[in-house]
């Protein structure tokens, strides 16, 4: 008689702790799914590293954080983070302010926007990173010519974003705007801009993962320094680890630059859903 | 000068495409008339006058055969592996929450640089590029589709559920025909990365095909022949990626995906 309460006191501490556990579960379940997930590839690639175990064809999870602490320890890849990064920031830097700035301006006018839209959209649509040899020849070895590639990759779809953005203003607001006789510059900032500005993001966000992916077909066809020339090197000579501590350096870049426009947009407008994938 | 004004204001569209495309392709003829180096820069009838050359010589046709089949094959196979998996994505909850990172992460990974790798795995003749091809293609078929099974009306599986329609059929009857115009999106997103996965294969060893004609071109300075592979190359993909466009604009008008990438 005495132990049933008992048992059934441990039961429900039990119970409680389930159900804190599964609130909490449920609660984080994306994240704790993706976390577990990701373990669970590395457990599976570092078994299937060990049951084929040929160092020259593939590599393991291991050996690529060894790779990684090599690498930094003997500091040799800072000199390509600093020349890839440089080529990626200069390209998408320009080519956000080139893209912005001639976006903006086909976007206030018909003709211009019929001139020269359907040529801006057709080359959006072309694989422009064959030109990267033609830009070798052009402007070198050094990073002028990547700059340029990458300036390439990233211009279009910030352009196109900005007119799209622009036109896409309700004509409504305008016209409020004009009916309450503000300036020009009040329409600029306070209407055209802020209603712009989701497709702006949404521009420069694809703008930036194209340069990064970019910044490796640039600098793959010659190079002086680079990941992608690092890359391009470590599998020449076999180092696959080395090829990966390359290719999950770009990666992450990719993804922390993402983020950090998806905050942005966040930020900037609240009220609207995210536009494009993810 | 009444009857010039009503044709240009029933034709702006037209008149004005045509317009934007002579100045550009005066500015291209000009430049290269202005910097006159062959080695250096060639100008549009230059191009055009190669290109007449590689196709009535005949010496491109095996170029176009090599870099065709790389491209058929790497696409399609990009196809059909993207689909099936964007549709598992989107079906299975727990697989869509255990591999998201891991589609996420492949989405902003530069695939090409695999390249060098897939060589050293797979050879120097046609499957490493057919392997490229694939590896580079697939990303935007996987997230598309994904996405449009994911956006298919909630309602209509609810109600196939309700009138007991088996499970196959939901997926054959209401999920692929609800996502196809997006998959058709992914599909022509896919094309220009597919091509730069071409032209990136056959940077590392190869006989024929037309990234390896330009990369030939670079060797032996050969400017009109690079600059006529790289017009071939971009050329092949306004093409691809128009048509496709057209399709996508029948199957789904409402929706606007000339900004998506």
């Amino acid at each position: 008689m005495t132990e049933l309460p008992q048992g059934n006191h441990e039961g429900t501490r039990n119970d409680s702790f389930l159900v804190l556990l599964k609130s909490g579960y449920e609660h984080n379940r994306l994240f704790i799914n993706g976390f577990l997930s990701i373990c669970l590839g590395i457990v599976v690639w570092e078994i299937l590293d060990r049951r084929f175990n040929d160092k020259d064809f593939f590599t393991g999870p291991d050996e690529v954080i060894f790779a990684y602490i090599n690498l930094f320890r003997e500091g040799s890849i800072w000199e390509h983070i600093r020349y890839s990064a440089l080529e990626g920031l200069y390209g998408f830097a320009l080519a956000a302010t080139v893209g912005i700035i001639i976006g903006g301006v086909i976007a206030f006018s018909r003709t211009l926007d019929e001139m020269f839209s359907p040529i801006l959209i057709g080359l959006y649509a072309t694989p422009r990173s064959v030109a990267a040899p033609l830009f070798i020849i052009w402007l070198g070895l050094g990073i002028a010519s990547k700059v340029a590639v990458i300036f390439l990759a990233s211009f279009f779809p910030v352009s196109i974003n900005t007119t799209a953005g622009i036109k896409n203003v309700e004509g409504e607001y305008r016209m409020l705007g004009r009916a309450f006789n503000i300036s020009r510059w009040a329409a600029l900032t306070k209407i055209i801009l802020p209603g712009s500005l989701p497709f702006l993001i949404v521009g420069l966000r694809l703008g930036y993962s194209r340069a990064v992916v970019t910044i490796v077909v640039a600098e793959l066809f010659g190079s002086e320094a680079g990941l992608g020339y690092m890359i391009d090197r470590a599998a020449q000579t076999f180092h696959i680890a080395e090829m990966m501590v390359g290719i999950s350096m770009l990666t992450l870049w990719g993804v922390l630059g993402n983020e950090l426009l998806k905050f942005f947009e966040r930020r900037a407008t609240p009220y609207k859903e995210s536009l494009g994938p993810a | 000068m009444e009857a010039v004004r009503n044709f240009y204001d029933s034709r702006h569209r037209l008149i004005n495409g045509v317009t934007g495309f002579l100045i550009v392709f005066f500015c291209w003829e000009f430049a290269s008339r202005s910097v006159d180096n062959e080695f250096f820069f060639v100008g549009p009838f230059r191009v055009a006058g190669k290109l007449l050359d590689l196709f009535v010589g005949g010496s491109i046709y095996p170029h176009l055969k090599v870099s065709g089949i790389e491209f058929f094959f790497g696409y399609t196979s990009a196809m059909f592996v993207g689909i099936t998996l964007g549709i598992a994505f989107g079906i299975s909850k727990m697989i869509r929450e255990f591999l998201d990172p891991w589609l996420g992460g492949l989405y902003a990974t530069p695939t090409v640089a695999l390249a060098p790798l897939i060589i050293v795995w797979f050879g120097v003749e046609l499957t490493p590029k057919i392997v490229i091809v694939l590896a580079t293609a697939v990303v935007p078929i996987v997230l598309n589709t994904y996405t449009g099974v994911l956006n298919v009306g909630r309602e209509f599986q609810t109600l196939a559920s309700a009138f007991c329609i088996p499970k196959y059929k939901i997926l054959f009857k209401i999920l692929i025909p609800g996502s196809l115009p997006y998959i058709v999106t992914g599909l022509r997103l896919a094309t220009s990365r597919a091509i730069v996965g071409i032209v990136v294969g056959e940077y590392f060893g190869s006989s024929h095909g037309i990234g390896f004609l330009l990369f030939k071109g670079f060797d032996t300075y050969d400017m009109p022949l690079m600059m006529t592979c790289a017009a071939i190359l971009a050329g092949t993909g306004v093409v691809l990626n128009q048509g496709i466009l057209i399709f996508e604009k029948r199957m789904a008008p409402w929706r606007d995906t000339s900004l998506q990438e």
